[in-house]
């Protein structure tokens, strides 16, 4: 029963950056109406962005947690901008067509970003150290490794300020303006491709952010991106299109299931059970866990 | 009346002059001028599909402009942009629904005052609640949750929220209850008195044109006819063709 327990706290950590990555994807599935197959890409460039900064300042990729942390706000940044830019200049020549033309674009996009990041980065698996004194806590008998929990912790505050700035602020308003009536959002003066390029810069931004904490946890590589819009796309159809608390619950129950099955039954498991899951999911509740979501 | 599309209006505050209109390839109106005064109510009918939104989208920016110029007191402004017709002192109320449903009534308020800061759409939306006081009731209703009635009455003092100088209105009546239907007609008139210029596209024609200063009949993306809405109500061809008498 404790091993199970251990399982549950170890999916819960990794899991919230699954919901945090996930957040993204549902976002912009939300606002800007595509399923963006370049997403997992975003944060693979996270980590890159994060890795390489270490290693531009320090010379090394090894760090003190705060140096390691430091290179976060830097991902989040340059990422923000190669979303927003995506967006503009590529996704939205292919907006209001064919369904069918976006989903292509956004691989097109995922599959060369990949090949940039062989071509730049090679296909070695690249990890920043972080130097604890002691990694891990023991509470009440579970060991939680604290590295995981700083990422889970970011993960966690990234996820948030994402929710209070779509409640808060102007911009975050005229995001959930044009995911709810894109051509009542312009009637009022919101500048509707504008803000769905912050959308897809924002969305982009978060992913990045898991990307870097990924690349303190696990290790990044270029192909490392399919994956994480996998388990985006099984998240945002478990929660809600459009609900960031529905990615947040979906991103850390799917955590945890993949826990469990790696621990109780195999690692080989993990993927087949998350898709089955989603199979059982489609055919009981298709609206998801939080229904509607920002979307109508 | 005439049956062209001149008008000897002064001061025309809209003037369309000779426009080619549509959507991507597809042209919807052909050649069509018209002139709406500073001041009046203005009413557009037709039949189904002659153009009269499109022709309002033209005006707004929401529609393409293919040939010809759209004058804003007395100022090119073709292809601008809806935000730029907004900010210019122009409002619309769309025909089909444009309410956030997943936002409360008075977030859809502040919605309307977009362009000003947070405090000064607060304090025009607590105005507009004292003239629309069932919005200023339910204003933490979620207005997804509203019926027809209410819907249009949120959008409609939604358009107001930017105090504009010039509103259009794509069928205000429609889907209304009866009921409602005399109260929107009310609200078109008090605003119109305050100084607010209106041009309305109006299925509901014997209504629209008893309440408009001036009509204009759009039919295959033409102007057909223009005169004073009590003119085209008395005047036959217009009766037998586009009034059901």
């Amino acid at each position: 029963m404790s091993s199970v327990l251990q399982f549950v706290i170890n999916g819960l950590l990794v899991g919230a950056l699954f919901a945090a990555t996930a957040v993204g994807f549902a976002l912009i599935w939300g606002v800007v109406d595509i399923i963006n197959l370049a997403h997992g890409e975003m944060l693979m460039l996270g980590g890159y962005v994060s890795y390489y900064t270490l290693v531009v300042v320090t010379g090394e990729a090894v760090a003190s947690p705060a140096l390691a942390l430091a290179t976060v706000p830097v991902a989040i940044v340059v990422v923000f901008v190669v979303g927003y830019l995506l967006q503009r200049l590529l996704v939205a020549q292919v907006l209001g067509t064919d369904a069918f033309l976006s989903l292509l674009v956004t691989f097109g996009l995922s599959i060369g970003l990949q090949q940039v990041a062989l071509k730049l980065f090679s296909a070695d698996t690249r990890r920043i150290a972080v130097e604890f004194a002691d990694p891990s806590l023991t509470v009440g008998g579970f060991v939680v490794p604290k590295l995981k929990l700083v990422a889970f912790a970011g993960a966690i505050a990234l996820t948030a300020a994402l929710f209070l700035f779509l409640q808060r602020t102007r911009t975050g308003r005229s995001i959930r303006a044009v995911a709810q009536n894109p051509e009542a959002a312009a009637l009022v003066g919101i500048d509707v491709a504008h803000t769905r390029a912050v959308t897809f810069g924002l969305a982009s931004a978060i992913a990045a952010g898991a990307g870097a904490f990924i690349a303190m946890i696990l290790a990044i590589q270029p192909q490392m991106g399919l994956i994480y819009t996998l388990k985006s796309f099984i998240i945002v159809v478990f929660g809600g299109i459009g609900s960031v608390p529905g990615a947040l619950v979906g991103g850390l129950l799917l955590g945890t299931v993949e826990e469990l099955v790696a621990g109780v039954v195999s690692s080989r498991w993990t993927l087949a059970v998350s898709f089955g899951l989603l199979i059982v999911l489609l055919i009981v509740k298709p609206d998801g866990l939080f229904g509607t979501g920002v979307r109508e | 009346m005439s049956n062209t599309t001149g008008d000897d209006t002064t001061d025309p505050v809209i003037e369309l002059a000779g426009i080619d209109a549509g959507y991507g390839n597809t042209t919807v109106l052909r050649d069509v001028s018209l002139a709406v005064e500073a001041g009046e109510i203005a009413c557009l009918i037709g039949p189904n599909g002659s153009g009269k939104s499109t022709l309002m989208k033209s005006i707004y920016g929401f529609a393409d402009v293919f040939a010809g110029d759209v004058l804003f007191r007395g100022e090119t402004v073709t292809g601008r942009s809806p935000q730029e017709s907004l900010k210019a002192g122009m409002s619309y109320v769309l025909q089909d629904a444009s309410i956030f449903p997943g936002m409360t009534v008075h977030e859809n308020m502040l919605m309307g005052g977009f362009v000003f800061d947070d405090d000064r759409a607060s304090e025009r939306a607590s105005e507009l609640y004292d003239e629309f006081e069932l919005l200023g009731e339910i204003r933490t209703q979620r207005a997804g949750s509203l019926s027809g009635g209410q819907r249009r009455l949120l959008e409609f003092a939604r358009a107001l929220m930017v105090e504009p100088d010039v509103m259009l209105l794509d069928e205000p009546s429609i889907g209304l209850e009866p009921r409602y239907i005399d109260q929107v007609f009310d609200r078109i008139r008090q605003v119109n008195e305050l100084g607010t210029t209106v041009l309305m596209v109006e299925q509901n024609a014997q209504k629209g044109l008893s309440v408009a200063d001036t009509g204009f009949v759009l039919a295959s993306g033409e102007v057909k006819f223009t005169g004073s809405g009590a003119e085209l109500l008395d005047d036959e061809e217009v009766g037998r063709l586009y009034l059901g008498g």
